[in-house]
């Protein structure tokens, strides 16, 4: 790796991280959420659904997953165009996050890329894969962005995490997305994507992919699996909103009829309205767990880009001034 | 708010004869209940016929879990770490039938039982008992400690006064708890009319953790929970971000910050009103500078991994800069035990701790 690359740290692999990362990078109205589930039904809760972002293990070629994927590049057809699909290679190890994320969104025009990513897409788009790998590998403005979730005291044991990446488990992540109507899987070690066909459902495909892998991969494989999605909050206002100019419709209907008193047809719009009353306070639940959802993402943020060592320092303090300490050395060496 | 919600009659279980026993070694409390599955993604659930049990148990970061077992094939699913206030079990309103959500305030999971101890009439005190073990504030772990430790009477209140409740009504109600639950392990009876025949696939599925196995093995410990705290997730965490804790196990030699800084060995200075402000201003900026915000900062994954990731700096000697703005000597710098006795060393140093001392500690930062 040359000293040109910069340095890109190692971040976590968690909702709240990535979401924080997309909206910093300038991006509106775009989240990423775990997904426990592949069934299309848990994944139309989401929607609009952007990509999916699978994490795992990675395994040198030869792998029951590579396999999987070869076959899938095999039933590319003549009507493959993956000129269209914006794919970029990845040069810098720790950068992968923030490549998979952007595989997704510099591959779905409908997205409001803001100026930082609209101008590494203008920028990058004629040049060929690898030399896109390298343009986001030297992006200083991106490289900040991903940058600033690293751990404060991670500085200290620089040399020694550069070890440890060698000899531990290396995780890889590989995008999923849908265009003009094929699904592609965006995998920044392989030359080109990979053309998984024709699909009229890309979710449901890229569910039987995702679980090939898994199923290939054996017992002893981690993985998870996220989706980059629009604002559920902006996605569950504008249903609130939708319910609430029916309600009114419904409500003007029922304000006319008192005047002729048909009472079956009063009824049967009441009960409408009730209906949409109690679907609308179940939006209003979830708006509400997505905004406590937000509040804890931005308390964990805080807290993973948090230096500990002032309060480390102080709570030991205390604990030694309580007259506490010894015993608790004492306990933690019979652990 | 009425959620067309839905139960079609579990088949109810015959009354048979079986043994009190516990079933779930090392729970609390436990009664037997099945599952209940969303049929599709439509808003009805029906029953699961498997025979099981809901437990709840304290594992060793004090947290307590809520899970439910199997009870033909004693395997465990549904494992789910339950932080205080997030959630509630209850009954479900708009059924007639044994039918109880567990709910959760901070996602949209909700997962359904319906009971299958022989005798109704203690339902409803189950589910109290379930929900008071459960929401029992964090300290709940100290218990035992507290019981034979009586020279802590002062912190007591101090813990009184951070939302605990007093230790007293603590003791009382556990043993409240467990006596209930032995009784009700007696009155259960088996029900042996009943046959396994779970069609639908698991929906939904663990919330909040950051990683699963394609399956588990057998004896393995790392369990898919729920939640995000505990130390098994955090260290998942750190396979995956990969950073400077390469594997704690092989590198733990003596003592520590983890073991050392927990949430019992802090409850004392938690609780002591001068020592938490001196913490105050340590907190992330955007953080209430109050007792929860403490506690939820001790609590988190983070700042377990922080800890972590100091021991191993301090044991590899690599702290030694640090140390030395600390005002500590060049020996606390070689490894954790020495650090934490050159702490106490400082401190017994300045005297107790007048409140002049604090004063200048706390604007320290």
């Amino acid at each position: 790796m040359g000293s040109d690359n910069g340095n890109w740290c190692l971040i976590e692999s968690d909702p709240g991280v990535f979401t924080e990362l997309i909206q910093n990078m300038g991006v509106s109205d775009v989240q990423v959420e775990e997904l426990y589930s592949l069934d299309s039904a848990s994944l139309r809760e989401l929607e609009p659904v952007y990509g999916l972002i699978f994490l795992f293990k990675w395994q040198a070629a030869g792998s029951p997953g590579g396999a999987e994927a070869q076959a899938g590049q095999g039933a590319a057809d003549e009507q493959s165009n993956t000129e269209n699909v914006y794919f970029a290679q990845q040069v810098v190890t720790n950068a992968c996050a923030t490549q998979a994320i952007l595989s997704v969104l510099l591959n779905r025009p409908e997205i409001d890329l803001g100026p930082m990513l609209q101008g590494f897409l203008d920028f990058s788009s004629e040049l060929p894969a690898d030399m896109r790998g390298l343009a986001l590998s030297n992006s200083d403005e991106i490289r900040a962005v991903h940058n600033s979730f690293v751990r404060p005291e991670a500085f200290l044991g620089e040399q020694e995490s550069r070890e440890a990446t060698e000899s531990d488990d290396l995780f890889h992540f590989v995008s999923y997305v849908p265009k003009d109507g094929r699904l592609y899987e965006l995998d920044g070690l392989k030359p080109g994507p990979v053309d998984h066909g024709e699909c009229a459902d890309w979710m449901a495909r890229a569910g039987e992919v995702i679980q090939g892998r898994m199923a290939g991969f054996g017992d002893e494989i981690r993985f998870n699996l996220m989706a980059v999605i629009g604002d559920r909050r902006t996605a569950l206002g504008r249903r609130v909103s939708s319910i609430d100019a029916s309600i009114a419709r419904l409500l003007v209907q029922l304000e006319r009829l008192r005047l002729d008193a048909a009472g079956e047809k009063r009824e049967k719009l009441q009960s409408q309205i009730g209906r949409l009353n109690v679907e609308r306070a179940d939006l209003e639940h979830l708006v509400e767990v997505e905004n406590n959802k937000f509040a804890r993402y931005k308390r964990d943020n805080a807290l993973r880009k948090h230096n500990f060592i002032p309060m480390v320092y102080q709570m030991l303090r205390a604990m030694a001034r309580k007259g506490v300490l010894d015993k608790a050395v004492e306990g933690a060496k019979h652990r | 708010m009425a959620t067309p919600l839905y139960s079609q009659q579990p088949r109810r279980p015959a009354g048979g004869s079986g043994t009190a026993q516990v079933l779930v070694p090392g729970s609390l409390l436990e009664f037997k209940a099945g599952r209940m599955f969303r049929d599709g993604d439509s808003r009805w659930v029906r029953p699961d016929t498997t025979k099981g049990v809901c437990y709840i148990k304290r594992s060793s970061d004090g947290i307590p879990r809520f899970g439910w077992r199997n009870r033909e094939t004693n395997r465990d699913s549904d494992e789910l770490i339950l932080l205080p206030g997030d959630f509630s079990l209850e009954k479900v309103a708009q059924s007639a039938d044994r039918v109880y959500m567990l709910k959760f305030k901070s996602s949209a999971q909700r997962n359904f039982y319906w009971m299958q101890e022989a005798d109704a009439s203690n339902d409803d005190k189950l589910i109290r008992a379930a929900n008071a073990l459960l929401n029992v504030s964090s300290d709940f772990d100290d218990l035992e400690d507290d019981l034979d430790d009586d020279d802590e009477a002062e912190d007591e209140e101090g813990a009184g006064g951070m939302g605990v409740p007093p230790l007293v009504r603590r003791n009382s109600r556990e043993a409240e708890v467990l006596s209930r639950h032995r009784e009700q392990s007696a009155l259960a009876r088996e029900s042996p009319g009943m046959h396994a025949s779970l069609s639908s696939a698991q929906v939904g599925g663990v919330p909040g953790g950051n990683l699963r196995r394609a399956s588990r093995q057998p004896g393995d410990d790392v369990t898919p929970l729920g939640g995000s705290t505990g130390d098994q997730l955090n260290s998942l965490r750190q396979l995956i971000s990969g950073i400077s804790v390469p594997d704690q196990r092989r590198h733990q030699r003596g003592v520590q910050l983890g073991d050392v800084l927990t949430r019992e060995n802090l409850a004392a200075v938690l609780a002591d009103e001068r020592l938490r402000r001196t913490l105050f201003p340590t907190l992330p900026e955007n953080m209430p500078r109050d007792a929860a915000a403490l506690e939820q900062v001790v609590a988190s994954p983070q700042f377990r991994q922080a800890l972590g990731s100091l021991s191993y700096v301090l044991e590899s000697g690599q702290m030694a800069p640090l140390v030395g703005q600390l005002g500590l000597g060049p020996e606390a710098s070689t490894s954790v035990e020495a650090f934490l006795r050159a702490i106490q060393e400082q401190a017994d140093a300045e005297g107790d701790g007048s409140a002049e001392d604090e004063d200048r500690d706390a604007e320290m930062h």
